[in-house]
């Protein structure tokens, strides 16, 4: 049975012109001790699937259609106080930025020692600390710095002290919000790689979130391709970053620079979510596509399945070589 | 004689020690090198990249060139000109020809501020043309950009512009002196690999079209191999390499260089396309 399952979650903020939806009729399911990576570009929507999954969606948000169901309960249906119990105990969250997710004025240790303390009360104190000790172990922070301030930690030694706190009461599911997105390559690399070591060891599932289509392929299985609040390609990391189908994956792929391809990196059409005009009349992505088919302008491509595990929301058949 | 004038910019021995203070009750921590006897030229009309981790020092450097910050030690010069004792007149001649991009575009631009107001307060400070040409000559650099066209982004405010819109505007405002040196300070680690590469784009453009010089500061060897000519490897303060970028990232010899290619993402089992 899946862990998690998310069904035609619909996500709406208010604003000055009505309604605007963020994330747009989403499903997708997460079975125990795998990984689901989103990714697309800046409001897109990934951020708030990741806020809705653990209940923390703003006020002037609210989930228009759809459920998500954790287990056997419903997160779209419970209340705060039952929220807060799962907050941390069931689904961690890592933030992005982690230079803020600290609070500068507590000691790292208690700040770790705080979510089990809040989720776990009938622990004694020696249990708590030896606990800590644990998890400092695991993401490989020296337990003397325990006591040691924020301030006094480097911008990697804070993301490892973010992912001990989101381990402290072993959840089920972490959702990892660009956890490396503010660091250096270096440093990157052996934050993903300690998540990888995490999954093998713990069974965590993960939904992680990125920009980054490097990070994501590198950390999950199956990943989700995101435009304007809508999956428009989903499957495994073989089958999306290999052959990929939709226009949008490919042009995302083509502009990805790395090493290898700097003399054939595709510059990307202007894609800015400012300009982005939603799938109520035909394909939002219908003019940025090479080569658009009739029903593109009018009618919103629905998804087809291309095998059990991958799927894509486009009209076209094959894609175009 | 004759390579003088092909040096632009030249760092002659500069160190940078930042001092800890000692308290009352309690002694100081050490004093930190930021960056030791750095020996760079960089010529006209190339894109020179500064590549290093957090750290390293590289953003230092850069805010040395600007003159955000003094060296302790050594001298820089601009085409054959030391710099540190400009004074009046000649320094702000200085602060025309060198202009520097900020990392983050959501922090570098001053929220009160339109974007017209952002872009036209260099030509001000300086007594740049008229009123007249002024106007023109912001609304010709924000298409520059690629804020096309000019018109509909003059009277807008910083909120109303996604981050990749931003990072133009602080282009335009760096290039709209014409300055003959840019440094660019991780112009685009705020944004999106899509929005990063037409970025991109735009300082290969400007570099062409107004015959400019960059320093680009990176932890991405990807993004120096895309821009630059000749790059230097910076760790801990020191340039363990340099060379023509394709030299140093095909054949790394220093074990640094190494780590940090391999520590670029890669898709690994999954080529592109």
């Amino acid at each position: 049975m899946a862990l998690l399952t998310v069904e035609n979650l619909t996500v709406g903020y208010e604003s000055a012109t009505g309604m605007v939806k963020a994330v747009d009729d989403v499903s997708f399911t997460i079975d125990p001790g795998t990984s689901l990576g989103f990714v697309g570009e800046s409001g897109c929507g990934k951020t708030t699937i990741g806020m809705a999954l653990m209940g923390l969606l703003p006020d002037n948000a609210a989930v228009l259609n759809g459920r998500i169901i954790l287990g056997d309960q419903e997160i779209t249906a419970m209340s705060e106080d039952d929220l807060r119990k799962i907050r941390g105990s069931e689904v961690a969250m890592i933030f992005q930025a982690a230079m803020n997710a600290l609070n500068p004025v507590v000691r790292v240790g208690e700040q770790v020692a705080e979510m089990i303390i809040t989720h776990q009360g009938h622990l004694s104190p020696a249990d708590i600390t030896t606990k800590i000790e644990k998890l400092f172990d695991l993401v490989e922070i020296p337990r003397n710095r325990m006591n040691d301030y924020p301030h006094q930690y480097s911008g990697g030694m804070k993301q490892r002290a973010i992912i001990a706190m989101a381990l402290a009461c072993d959840p089920r599911l972490i959702i990892a919000d660009e956890p490396t997105t503010a660091l250096d390559v270096v440093v990157q690399d052996q934050i993903l790689k300690e998540i990888l070591k995490i999954q093998e060891l713990l069974d965590t599932s993960f939904v992680f979130i990125s920009h980054d289509i490097a990070v994501v392929a590198r950390v999950c299985k199956k990943i989700c391709v995101m435009y304007d609040g809508k999956i428009v390609e989903a499957g495994t990391r073989e089958e999306v970053f290999q052959s990929p189908v939709h226009p949008y994956t490919r042009e995302l792929l083509g502009s990805y620079l790395t090493l290898d391809n700097c003399r054939h990196v595709k510059v990307p059409r202007i894609n800015s979510r400012w300009e982005q005009k939603g799938w109520d009349e035909g394909c939002a992505l219908a003019r940025l596509c090479d080569n658009p088919l009739d029903p593109c302008n009018s009618m919103s491509p629905g998804w087809r399945e291309l095998s059990p595990t991958h799927g894509v929301r486009c009209f076209r058949e094959a894609s175009p070589e | 004689m004759k390579k003088q004038q092909n040096t632009i910019i030249e760092l002659n021995d500069i160190s940078k020690v930042y001092y800890q203070k000692n308290h009352l009750f309690h002694k100081g921590a050490s004093d930190v090198v930021a960056l030791k006897d750095i020996n760079l030229k960089i010529h006209r009309g190339e894109i020179f990249g500064l590549v290093g981790q957090s750290g390293s020092g590289k953003t230092t450097a850069g805010r040395m060139l600007v003159k955000l910050e003094k060296p302790t030690q050594g001298e820089i010069y601009l085409n054959g000109t030391p710099i540190s004792q400009l004074k009046g007149p000649a320094l702000q001649a200085y602060r025309k020809q060198v202009q520097m991009i900020f990392q983050d575009p959501y922090q570098s631009l001053n929220p009160h501020l339109s974007i017209a107001e952002t872009v036209l307060e260099p030509l001000i400070v300086h007594g740049v043309g008229t009123r007249e040409s002024q106007r023109k000559k912001v609304l010709d650099t924000l298409e520059t950009t690629g804020l096309v066209p000019g018109s509909e982004f003059y009277d807008r405010y910083p909120h109303q512009l996604s981050g990749g819109q931003r990072q133009r505007v602080a282009i335009a405002r760096a290039i709209v002196l014409e300055p003959e040196f840019i440094v660019a300070d991780e112009p685009t680690s705020m944004l999106d690999a899509t929005i990063a590469i037409q970025l991109f784009q735009v300082l290969l453009d400007i570099r062409e079209r107004l015959d400019m010089t960059f320093l680009f500061i990176t932890h991405n060897l990807a993004a120096a191999k895309y821009l630059c000519d000749r790059i230097a490897v910076i760790q801990n303060g020191v340039i363990v390499e340099s060379g023509s970028t394709l030299d140093v990232i095909d054949h790394p010899s220093h074990p640094y260089t190494k780590t940090l290619i391999a520590a670029q993402p890669s898709f690994g089992i999954c080529p592109i396309l």
